[in-house]
């Protein structure tokens, strides 16, 4: 899918979000999405979910029905245990039946026995008794096991510890790596990108992508841009 | 289809949760069926009138379950982001709207069976014909009124105007149909149409052509409405907006 010319502003705010903004998302591939607060991270997403009214030409667009989304902090009722979350993700998604969920069908998304002694834990314990980590590590465990072509993921890591986050990174990783699947990943962690071997870096700054390179050249390219956030990545990126 | 069911499950589980919901859709019309009716308890009365302020309150909880949970909750779903995270999981908006429709459904049916079971105890009523009638009544009116209610998901209005508001237009249907303000003003008020459906059905007076043609326009009319609002439905939170 290509965006191309994406200029962007929300009703009543003078503040152009995107300026000719041009993004091409590669079948198969990991995409980072870096940017300050505010930038328009969570806006992109939902521009390339077809969620809002843009001007803009999107070549090959995937259809809704194909894309998955993670969205940060959805209320869920407290009551409900891991397992029902489980049910009502992966059932909800129509490719699961209620029979089929156990904690075990997790074990293909890692190789550390831990994260399955860890799912089983959660599976049995009310929603409101987990930590903000727990539920967002569970809740995007069970989001990789859904089959779709786009997965969005937004601050997937954001409040979750170091182990967690691994465990995070490492799933999201698998579903490029075993399934093949493209994957826009919005994020401040840059330790998460240490987790992946396959992946283009994206970085938006002022409504428009101002570095856009592999895993291999993208440091190179924000040391030779002088630009506040390519200076701060560059800091951060060394003390990570 | 099988995908609505773990939704229909959350949603039922959200609405027992809320309990305090009950004093209004089921407090209500029992408080007022047993003040109103008081001289006919344990006593032989006329059915007909005792069937009509039944058949009148099962129309109110039509209406009061439909306001609560059609568009008026898609709005706090949408508020809260669930709308957008579900809409993904499931790749439709339609499943979580009839997964909404059937949850309220039956929480209403299992209302008014508690309704009926109590009326019939108290004023000798036949059951099983209660029953029936009672279900009937809930098929035909509930799906074109919760379908009317949509379109406040079609509007920007944010959570914390949403909920006063609902108040307020239950009170003035309540009003409009009690004070008996001009008929043509059943097509809005839905309690008051719903209470049209019962008469026709088990009223047994004479019933006039008009009468029927008016309540079917009227069903066309919010089935409409609901359609057209299900085309212009809001997934993004407002404040995103």
């Amino acid at each position: 899918m290509k965006i191309e010319h994406l200029n962007f502003r929300y009703r009543q705010n003078d503040r152009l979000i995107f300026d000719d903004l041009s993004f091409n998302l590669v079948q198969g591939k990991t995409h980072f999405l870096l940017g300050m607060n505010g930038e328009g991270k969570s806006t992109l997403l939902d521009a390339f979910a077809g969620l809002l009214n843009v001007d803009a030409a999107i070549l090959n667009p995937i259809q809704r029905n194909e894309i998955l989304y993670q969205i940060q902090g959805v209320p869920i009722l407290s009551t409900i245990k891991g397992k029902d979350l489980a049910e009502l993700i992966l059932c909800g998604s129509g490719q699961y039946r209620s029979g089929d969920l156990s904690p075990e069908m997790c074990s293909e998304l890692f190789d550390d026995p831990s994260a399955l002694r860890k799912i089983t834990y959660l599976w049995d314990m009310q929603y409101g008794k987990m930590s903000p980590g727990e539920r967002r590590w569970l809740t995007i465990v069970l989001y990789c096991l859904i089959d779709k072509s786009l997965y969005l993921f937004d601050e997937p890591t954001a409040g979750v510890d170091l182990y967690s986050g691994m465990q995070i990174a490492q799933s999201i990783r698998r579903l490029q790596e075993r399934r093949g699947k493209t994957v826009v990943y919005a994020t401040h962690q840059l330790q998460d990108l240490k987790w992946f071997e396959d992946y283009q870096v994206h970085v938006l700054d002022k409504g428009k992508i101002i570095i856009d390179e592999n895993e291999r050249h993208w440091i190179q390219a924000c040391r030779e841009n002088k630009m506040p956030i390519c200076v701060r990545i560059i800091d951060e990126w060394e003390m990570s | 289809m099988m995908n609505t069911f773990p939704l229909v499950k959350h949603f039922l589980r959200v609405m027992m949760y809320y309990k305090i919901n009950l004093i209004f859709t089921l407090g209500v019309p029992i408080g007022s069926i047993i003040y109103t009716m008081r001289p006919f308890i344990f006593h032989t009365s006329d059915q007909q009138i005792v069937q009509n302020h039944v058949f009148y309150w099962i129309s109110y909880m039509v209406v009061l379950y439909a306001i609560i949970n059609s568009g008026p909750s898609l709005v706090v779903l949408r508020e809260d982001q669930f709308l957008k995270m579900f809409l993904f999981i499931s790749g439709n908006v339609c499943s979580i709207i009839y997964a909404k429709y059937i949850s309220q459904f039956i929480l209403l049916t299992l209302s008014v069976l508690i309704l009926d079971i109590l009326s019939c105890f108290l004023f000798d009523l036949p059951i099983i014909k209660l029953l029936i009638q009672s279900f009937l009544l809930i098929i035909l009116s509930s799906p074109p009124i919760f379908f009317l209610f949509l379109f406040f998901a079609a509007l920007r209005l944010r959570q914390e105007t949403m909920i006063p508001l609902t108040n307020i237009l239950i009170f003035c249907f309540i009003f409009m149909s009690v004070n008996q303000i001009n008929r043509v003003l059943s097509f809005i008020n839905p309690i008051d149409y719903a209470f049209q459906i019962a008469r026709f059905l088990f009223d047994g007076t004479s019933i006039h052509g008009f009468q029927i043609w008016f309540s079917i326009t009227i069903t066309c009319f919010y089935l409409f409405i609901g359609l057209f609002s299900l085309k212009k439905i809001q997934f993004l939170p407002i404040f995103r907006n």
